[in-house]
């Protein structure tokens, strides 16, 4: 006899079930022609070690994903935050140091033809290292640097290599790291090439070996579409959920506009995305927005625990980056697309976000459907964070 | 001869603890191990006028039929249901006390405690390799070329990881070698 007492619950309902389904004629499977069962030998041990590999594979990986007890997406975000919000925070006086670089995959026409009709098009990834000294009070310093982009493809490499060298390359302008106006070197080239081709808001600069530009920091941060200048930061709301509507109205009169775009411009319908909870998982997971630009712990913290409020964000335990730091991971399917994001352990630093192609032909953009599953679209790196008591010489 | 309804029951009764453990122990998920047993006992129920050994056999037979659904769902992560489904049986929702219970009864702490104890034993490359290679499913190449390794060294690496946490696995599931008449 077995001590019921200690015994669960539903093993006796469990019992009850498998009665009440033999007392059940129609249930009983009677007449019908079954496979029949191996006869088992009596008289033999079962030794555990017969499974072999698969029980320790799945043992030892039940262990580190630690089962059935790996937390929701809220519980798992929330204790992300409340690292944020432990985390030492610079003083005014202080700057914040960052590393990181990125990489996104973007479709760029390569011609057009006489009715202003993408002609060819070739996929490329913009590459871009960044560097950043800014204070709490957004004084500091931005630098950036952007490789010759790379190609998924031979058949993209040799297209939009052509390309390039059709720009008129005698405007290249030549950075200099002390002047302050080179965003305004990079716009003069937007702005030709879309003289050139009367293509506009999908150009990249034109590549040269190395640009590098200064800046000064703005006077304030982004949120989504949202400018919060410096002095307001304090009065934006702290509630995930007040951050989670506001953001997602940003963006839905952004997909608004987008949307206006593609139907007056048809010819560039397939560039444009209008996915209001993308743009909501962008903003919140932005590097810039939050971490690069140190913005207060508490809203930082919010942005985090706003995350689980976009339908069917999952934690998915820990991840390794490519750097080999393990964190926290949360993912996010849409469209084809696997967005995955994770945090460092102790601190909750974002190190590494990317979005992989799991479905191309769930894309958007057509120009992604002929790419492979597992395809990269965008990476972001965390190279280096640290704080500083003051401002190192300039480069 | 065929098992009649009493066969069954009294099977259940004399089966289900020890098999429930044999399940949780092995899936360190006390709800699958509940719904892998409901379906060892709706494969059972559907299998019953075709099984032909002795009543006090029938407990060897359905530890098989447990270990193949078990193989199954290593294999595939789901659990089959086309036996529960067929037989329209209805798997009861467990009570706030159950999970625990059956994690008590199976012991999965311990277990979980000493694989977590073993894993720490390890250095941190073998630790970092298996990461990888079992929890985020990535291939041996992917693993050479994120840790710029050899994929050579990288298989050595998850290999002799996984053969001392197997050493813990075997060592405490030796315990539990069942034993039949």
């Amino acid at each position: 006899m077995h001590d019921t007492q200690t015994q669960p619950e539903v093993v006796a309902l469990l019992q009850r079930e498998i009665e009440r389904v033999l007392e059940s004629p129609e249930r009983s499977g009677a007449g019908r022609r079954l496979k029949t069962p191996r006869s088992p030998r009596g008289g033999w041990r079962i030794a555990a070690v017969a499974a072999g590999c698969a029980i320790v594979l799945f043992v030892v990986g039940a262990v580190i994903r630690q089962g059935d007890r790996t937390p929701g997406a809220e519980a798992a975000l929330a204790d992300v935050a409340r690292k944020i919000e432990l985390a030492p925070q610079p003083r005014p006086d202080q700057f914040v140091y960052t590393k990181s670089r990125d990489e996104q995959l973007s479709p760029t026409p390569a011609g057009i033809d006489a009715l202003g009709r993408p002609s060819e098009e070739f996929l490329s990834s913009r590459v871009g290292s960044h560097e950043s000294w800014i204070s709490t009070e957004r004084k500091g310093r931005l630098a950036w640097q952007f490789d010759l982009p790379t190609y998924p493809t031979p058949r993209d490499a040799e297209i939009g290599k052509r390309f390039w060298r059709s720009i008129d390359e005698s405007n290249a302008i030549q950075s200099d790291p002390n002047r302050h106006d080179d965003r305004l070197a990079v716009n003069r080239r937007i702005q030709q090439y879309e003289r050139k081709t009367g293509i506009t808001g999908i150009a990249m600069p034109a590549p040269v070996e190395r640009e590098t530009g200064v800046m000064m920091p703005s006077n304030g941060i982004f949120i989504g579409s949202e400018h919060i200048p410096t002095a307001k930061i304090a009065e934006y709301p702290r509630d995930p959920a007040e951050i989670y509507r506001r953001v997602r109205a940003g963006a839905e009169r952004r997909a608004k506009d987008m949307h206006k775009f593609a139907v007056e411009h048809p010819e560039q319908a397939d560039l444009v995305e209008t996915d209001p909870d993308l743009e909501v998982w962008r903003t919140l997971t932005n590097p810039t927005g939050t971490q690069e630009i140190p913005a207060p712990a508490d809203l930082r913290a919010a942005m985090v625990k706003a995350l689980a409020l976009i339908p069917d964000v999952k934690a998915v335990g820990e991840r390794t980056d490519p750097k080999g730091r393990t964190g926290p991971a949360f993912e996010w399917n849409h469209h084809g697309v696997r967005e995955t994001v994770i945090y460092d352990a102790q601190t909750s630093a974002m190190l590494n976000a990317t979005s992989i192609l799991t479905d191309p032909s769930a894309h958007p953009i057509a120009a992604f459907h002929r790419l492979s599953p597992g395809t990269k679209i965008y990476e972001y790196q965390l190279i280096e964070q640290k704080t500083l008591d003051k401002l190192p010489p300039r480069r | 001869m065929a098992m009649t309804n009493d066969d069954i029951s009294n099977l259940y009764e004399q089966t289900a603890p020890d098999l429930l453990r044999y399940l949780a122990r092995r899936t360190l998920d006390p709800q699958a191990a509940v719904d892998l047993l409901a379906e060892t006992f709706a494969v059972i129920c559907r299998d019953r006028r075709r099984y032909r050994g002795r009543p006090e056999a029938a407990r060897v037979w359905a530890f098989g039929i447990a270990e193949n659904l078990l193989k199954g769902f290593y294999r595939s992560g789901k659990i089959e249901r086309r036996a529960i489904e067929r037989m329209g049986m209805v798997v009861p929702p467990m009570s706030s006390g159950d999970f625990e219970r059956i994690e008590a009864m199976a012991g999965t702490e311990s277990l979980r405690a000493a694989v977590a104890e073993a894993l720490d034993g390890l250095n941190d490359a073998q630790r970092l390799a298996i990461q990888m290679r079992v929890v985020e499913e990535r291939s041996y190449s992917e693993i050479a070329e994120l840790l710029k390794l050899e994929e050579q060294v990288v298989r050595a690496r998850v290999s002799r990881g996984l053969k001392r946490l197997r050493l813990v696995i075997e060592n405490d599931f030796e315990n539990e070698v069942i034993e039949y008449a």
